[in-house]
């Protein structure tokens, strides 16, 4: 099930925002409920710790409290992968590629007319429960670049190179491609059978094979790359 | 057997071929002379005097090839690698020269000796021209990197002087005292030294020459760099002189108490004008943290550039040293820059184009951010040398970018791709 935590200091807001995804999860038959509508951040955060189910957080930049909806996002990010966040806000000249960076908010939702508001927590609601039914299906990696960790689906990965810099890799997905310190041996270690170590470069991912090149041993993986195949690689990959 | 010969004989060439440069090291055409010289007489000395050895002729002539390159090189270290690389020739060819004689005829010959020997050192050196200018043409830098080929170089070489060894030069010994030593095992040992050192020197002339075409890239992006910086301060004395000129007229206004008049230039003409300025003003405003310059004016020039299709900047931290040459961060946000105005400004729907500069406890963080219209690319394709999207273009910025973050440990780039935005993440760790 997907929880979804709404927190909002302004109560008529809040029970809108509250009805409208209530009444939208029964109408939609979704395995998803609100289990907390808030005004103070401290309870929603007390409660996500205890349970740390895959949630939705709707949360308003403005709180009116100590912290803030980014501050309280931050925290929550603490916690664990398993949490979507999306904020509620009035302005929109906010630095939200900053927020975006920095707690990885999903959607930001601006209060103007209902219609769109619903209409974005909508969006918001269905991303999150697609996203809630992958992440328990598969495994996810933790990934440090400099001060920033990334959270990335294992399933996603198609390969992990090394650069000419010493300890520093390079990963592919489909839609992203990020350099980070690790050690390919060890990276290798974290991840599943699926994943060979084809080359003494390379740890590829054998289900993202799309073609095999014998001729010039590699391999064609999903995304158009060419990934060289070593002979101790050859053996492996059978 | 035949096989044998012809693979070290090749190899022998390759070998010549490498060392083409080093044996006539000197460009001066004296000191050239002076080798060949003594390429030519070697090939007369021991058979005039049957008696003499050729182990020790070939020490003298590199031992006489040294001072007299030294005297007239200046350069110890050059004329001692330079003689001794003469004298792993001699013994090649003279090899060469003793096998070839062994398989025409069996009787000793003066002349023909000497004939073939010529005819030897001008094959070798005609298939080791012809050799080094087809390798650099077409496979210099991928075949001879290649460990394999080195390995067979350096196998075909040793083949070769075991075959000499056998075949030709069996029971050519020097006698030091009770001391026998065979001739063959010594050009074997020489021969063998030599090919190692060639491989070494293949490997350095390789990265050399890698490391020179990277040099030249990066030449080439600087130069543009360097161009966005000029544009850069010319956009902000523009914008200084128009300031300057409404002011100027201003006080034309005021001076001649003209009321009326400056009412009707401020909310008629200015207005325009203002809309523009005002838009400039914020961009510069809002990079009022951002303490470093060459950053600062790029990012203004290039969000000039972009002003009037919307563009977003958040900078709210203080931005005052990088873990990296600013000129490098700078290049590649410049590039960045650069493709996502460009993909922006191709899209059909919005053109959105948002940069936050953000500052970690161990790092700065600069995001680019545009829309763009979808299309299905490999990301790693981007960066290869000479793919663009563009009608015209080089494909070179992200090839450069990548170079750059391929080699400095504190940079790291991440792409991101939906169906709206494209979302480039440079992270510059601090010392």
């Amino acid at each position: 099930m997907l929880n979804i935590y709404i927190c909002e200091d302004n109560v008529k807001q809040r029970e809108f925002v509250t009805t409208f995804v209530t009444d939208y999860c029964i109408f939609r038959n979704l395995d998803a409920a609100v289990v907390l509508a808030s005004s103070d951040p401290k309870e929603i955060l007390t409660h996500y710790k205890k349970s740390k189910d895959p949630s939705l957080f709707i949360l308003d930049i403005d709180l009116g409290a100590e912290i803030n909806g980014i501050e309280l996002a931050s925290r929550i990010r603490k916690q664990g992968t398993k949490a979507t966040i999306a904020f509620l806000t009035t302005h929109s000249e906010l630095a939200l590629l900053t927020i975006q960076y920095k707690v990885e908010a999903l959607d930001f939702i601006i209060k103007d007319s209902p219609d769109n508001i619903k209409r974005k927590i909508a969006e918001c609601i269905s991303t999150a429960y697609e996203r809630q039914k992958e992440i328990s299906k598969s495994k996810s990696i933790k990934i440090t670049v400099s001060d920033k960790i990334i959270h990335l689906d294992i399933d996603d990965i198609i390969y992990i190179e090394t650069t000419q810099t010493r300890h520093k890799l390079r990963l592919h997905t489909h839609s992203r491609t990020l350099e980070f310190n690790g050690e390919l041996k060890a990276m290798e270690e974290q991840l599943d059978e699926r994943f060979v170590r084809s080359h003494k470069s390379y740890v590829i991912n054998k289900d993202k094979i799309t073609e095999i090149n014998k001729k010039d041993n590699s391999v064609t993986m999903s995304n158009g790359s060419l990934c060289p195949i070593s002979r101790t690689g050859k053996k492996l990959m059978k | 057997m035949t096989f044998f010969v012809i693979l070290g004989a090749i190899s022998f060439c390759v070998f010549i071929a490498m060392y083409l440069d080093n044996v006539l090291t000197f460009n001066a055409g004296k000191q050239k002379l002076v080798l060949v010289l003594f390429l030519c007489m070697f090939g007369i000395i021991p058979r005039n005097i049957p008696q003499l050895n050729i182990f020790i002729v070939v020490c003298l002539v590199g031992l006489v090839a040294t001072i007299v390159l030294t005297v007239l090189h200046k350069n110890m270290l050059k004329s001692i690698i330079s003689a001794a690389l003469l004298m792993a020739l001699l013994f090649g060819i003279e090899g060469l020269t003793l096998l070839t004689s062994r398989l025409v005829t069996y009787e000793p010959d003066l002349l023909l000796g000497i004939s073939i020997y010529m005819a030897v050192i001008a094959v070798v050196f005609l298939l080791a021209l012809i050799l080094r200018k087809f390798l650099e043409k077409h496979v210099w830098a991928n075949i001879l990197n290649h460990k394999i080929v080195q390995f067979l170089l350096i196998s075909a070489s040793v083949a070769l002087l075991l075959i000499l060894k056998n075949f030709a030069i069996e029971g050519v010994h020097i006698t030091l005292g009770q001391w026998t030593v065979d001739f063959g095992d010594i050009a074997f040992m020489l021969f063998f030294a030599a090919s190692v050192t060639m491989v070494v020197i293949i490997v350095r002339y390789v990265s050399i020459e890698t490391a020179l075409r990277a040099e030249m890239l990066l030449t080439e992006a600087s130069k543009k760099y360097v161009h966005d910086l000029e544009e850069s301060y010319k956009a902000l004395r523009t914008i200084k002189h128009d300031y300057v000129n409404i002011l100027t007229s201003f006080k034309l206004y005021i001076d001649s108490e003209d009321v009326e008049g400056l009412k009707r230039y401020y909310y008629d003409e200015l207005t325009e004008m203002n809309q523009d300025l005002l838009r400039q003003d914020q961009l510069i405003g809002s990079l009022q943290d951002v303490r470093l310059s060459e950053i600062k004016s790029i990012l203004i020039y290039k969000s000039s550039v972009a002003a009037q299709h919307g563009i977003d900047i958040e900078a709210k931290d203080e931005i005052d040293n990088l873990g990296v040459s600013t000129a490098i961060v700078c290049q590649i946000l410049g590039i960045l820059l650069d493709n996502a105005i460009e993909a922006a400004v191709v899209n059909e729907g919005d053109k959105k184009l948002h940069i936050a500069i953000i500052k970690n406890p161990n790092s700065k963080v600069f995001v680019v951010k545009n829309s763009w219209k979808k299309q299905v690319i490999p990301i790693s394709k981007l960066y290869e040398l000479g793919f663009t999207t563009k009608a015209e273009g080089q494909g070179l910025g992200l090839f450069t970018v990548r170079k750059y973050t391929e080699r400095i440990k504190s940079l790291y780039l991440e792409t991101e791709m939906d169906d709206e935005f494209f979302i480039q993440t440079l992270t510059v760790k601090d010392d």
